[in-house]
């Protein structure tokens, strides 16, 4: 009985082993650079050309998906590879921009193939129903609309547009994969233990700001000429909030599970 | 003339009851004294806290409880989603126009940071420290939404909560249906390590969305829209449950579970999740054929000789 009674005592009145970060000034420059890649992720939602459900019936212009899989997609691809990069060579920086050439790769396959599909399958000339000449190729796009729809394909400049937000979204996602590791502060060898936290969380933080920004466009866009892109700044704030929110939990997480003595115990 | 008197009354009493109505729907309930909302918190932290209190028994490793009897966290589990899918359905009745999928993926994205920062805590209490966390978080993303974003939907704040609080709840019980504890040592070894938290990951989330997805239109019904999400919880109780299986036979947790009877909390599941799965399928299929309004067969394929 007085074991029970104790260990009640001891399961209700044990507090939080709260790990306090060593150096403040360096958790807050990293918790920055995350709120950095949260918005980088939602502007890249931006750049994208997502058509959602018309654009599969090949009524609008863009890929026939909607904004948060098409986004985690492109995201997830360019986490792979910041993934791979970091465990083979320790270098940060190199890590960030080729999970951002990664990211980019991935989204200009399905835009590629979606296009091969619109053009050969479905039988019609990729066209923009937002602007009349392509900010690119200068080509008079509103006659090749068919009528009842709003464009269909992905013509050049959705392309460039699709790649240059495949890059920023590799980036963004990499930066905040980079610095949820570095906020562990162990040495590099030991980083595959805490390598499943930083993937998770930046994977949930990638879904969170994709889907700000899907909810700002509405659903559709086209890329930077469509007028929906003016509405940046707000889903850019929004965004900075909410990743700011969530960074501080993140970081938190990062630092209890590394420093909660997995090394002594089970390396 | 008293039947015209009866019919008079009866008109009397219709406005009274619309009146009544009105009224009583203008001062709205607090968001969490529905029925739905309290339903949902209450079964699933009871289904986590009986289990985790059924045997007080410290292991070696950590200061935490340890349940054997992890079959009332699967009730608590599936109540949590039931509830989360329930909010999905009242905030994608309005609209969202981006789809009934992005809101359960917001949903699981916050929940993801909060059942893992609340499970970093090491404390009994980081269920309901989850729970109040996620409705505060979600409730502020939510106004975040309407107002500088521009969403415009009436009850987005109240919803929002309510979806992540039901997705973290789901996911602190899917912790302890496969570890058995809340203990962080044990979730990073017997979840994290594993990989059993990106299945638990989009595993929630298509639960928490899939049945309103697959159901939306004009004859959606409410009880035939969470019927299909009790199945579909339940099939993810299934995978977890053999998760735990096999898990607790491996190394990893063998330190604390040593004893065949460990075994039970497991196994019981498995049996729980499967009677589940197939009273649930049938209760659904008899509310499709009740809301279907005809059947027909759509024959066997040609054989060779028809197509010749």
């Amino acid at each position: 009985m007085e074991q029970i009674i104790e260990s009640v005592n001891l399961i209700l009145l044990s507090g939080p082993a709260v790990l306090l970060p060593e150096n403040p000034l360096y958790q807050l420059l990293l918790l920055l650079l995350i709120t950095l890649g949260g918005v980088l992720i939602t502007i890249s939602v931006h750049l994208i050309p997502v058509g959602g459900a018309p654009a599969a019936m090949a009524q609008a212009t863009g890929v026939g998906t909607g904004t948060t899989q098409l986004a985690a997609g492109a995201g997830l691809t360019g986490l792979l590879v910041a993934v791979s990069i970091y465990l083979l060579s320790e270098n940060p920086l190199l890590c960030i921009l080729l999970g951002g050439i990664g990211s980019a790769i991935m989204i200009a396959i399905v835009m590629l193939v979606s296009n091969i599909g619109y053009i050969y399958g479905i039988g019609i000339t990729p066209a923009s129903g937002k602007a009349v000449r392509d900010p690119i190729t200068k080509d008079r796009q509103d006659i090749y609309v068919s009528k009842g729809t709003e464009g269909h394909g992905i013509p050049t400049a959705a392309f460039f547009s699709g790649i240059a937000g495949g890059i920023v979204g590799g980036i963004g996602g990499s930066l905040i994969f980079v610095a949820l590791l570095k906020a562990t502060g162990l040495p590099t060898a030991a980083t595959a233990l805490t390598m499943p936290d930083a993937v998770i969380l930046s994977i949930a933080l990638f879904f969170i700001n994709s889907v700000i920004a899907s909810y700002n466009i509405g659903g559709t866009i086209e890329g930077f000429y469509d007028p929906k892109f003016k509405k940046l700044p707000k889903a850019a704030i929004v965004s900075a909030i909410i990743t700011f929110i969530c960074g501080i939990l993140c970081l938190f997480i990062m630092i209890q599970f590394a420093g909660f003595g997995l090394m002594e115990e089970f390396a | 003339m008293s039947a015209a008197a009866n019919l008079n009354k009866s008109d009397v009493q219709d406005k009274q009851n619309k009146s009544g109505k009105a009224a009583g729907s203008e001062d709205k309930k607090f968001f969490l004294l529905e029925k739905t909302a309290l339903c949902g918190l209450f079964v699933s932290l009871a289904g986590i806290y009986i289990a985790l209190l059924i045997s007080i028994r410290p292991a070696a490793w950590t200061t935490l409880p340890i349940a054997p009897f992890t079959f009332t966290v699967g009730i608590g589990m599936i109540a949590a989603i039931v509830w989360a899918a329930g909010a999905v359905r009242k905030i994608s009745k309005y609209g969202l126009g981006t789809g009934v999928p992005s809101v359960g993926m917001f949903g699981i994205g916050i929940a993801c940071v909060i059942s893992l920062f609340v499970v970093s805590l090491n404390m009994i209490w980081s269920p309901i420290i989850g729970a109040a966390l996620a409705l505060i978080i979600g409730w502020i993303s939510g106004k975040l939404i309407n107002k500088p974003l521009g969403m415009n939907i009436p009850g987005m704040e109240n919803r929002l909560a309510e979806i992540t609080a039901g997705c973290t709840l789901a996911m602190i019980a899917s912790f302890v249906v496969v570890t058995g504890t809340v203990s962080n040592l044990f979730v990073t070894w017997g979840f994290l390590m594993r990989g059993t938290i990106a299945l638990c990951f989009i595993g929630i989330a298509v639960a928490v969305f899939h049945a309103y997805n697959a159901n939306l239109g004009p004859d959606e019904k409410e009880d035939r829209t969470r019927m299909l999400t009790i199945l579909d919880a339940s099939l993810l109780l299934l995978i977890f449950s053999v998760t735990a299986l096999f898990l607790r036979k491996e190394t990893g947790l063998e330190m604390s579970f040593q004893n065949m009877a460990d075994m039970i909390g497991p196994v019981v599941t498995i049996f729980m999740s499967i009677v589940f799965i197939l009273i649930s399928y049938y209760k659904f299929w008899t509310y499709v054929k009740r809301d279907a309004w005809k059947i027909t067969e759509t024959g066997l394929l040609p054989s060779e000789e028809d197509l010749n």
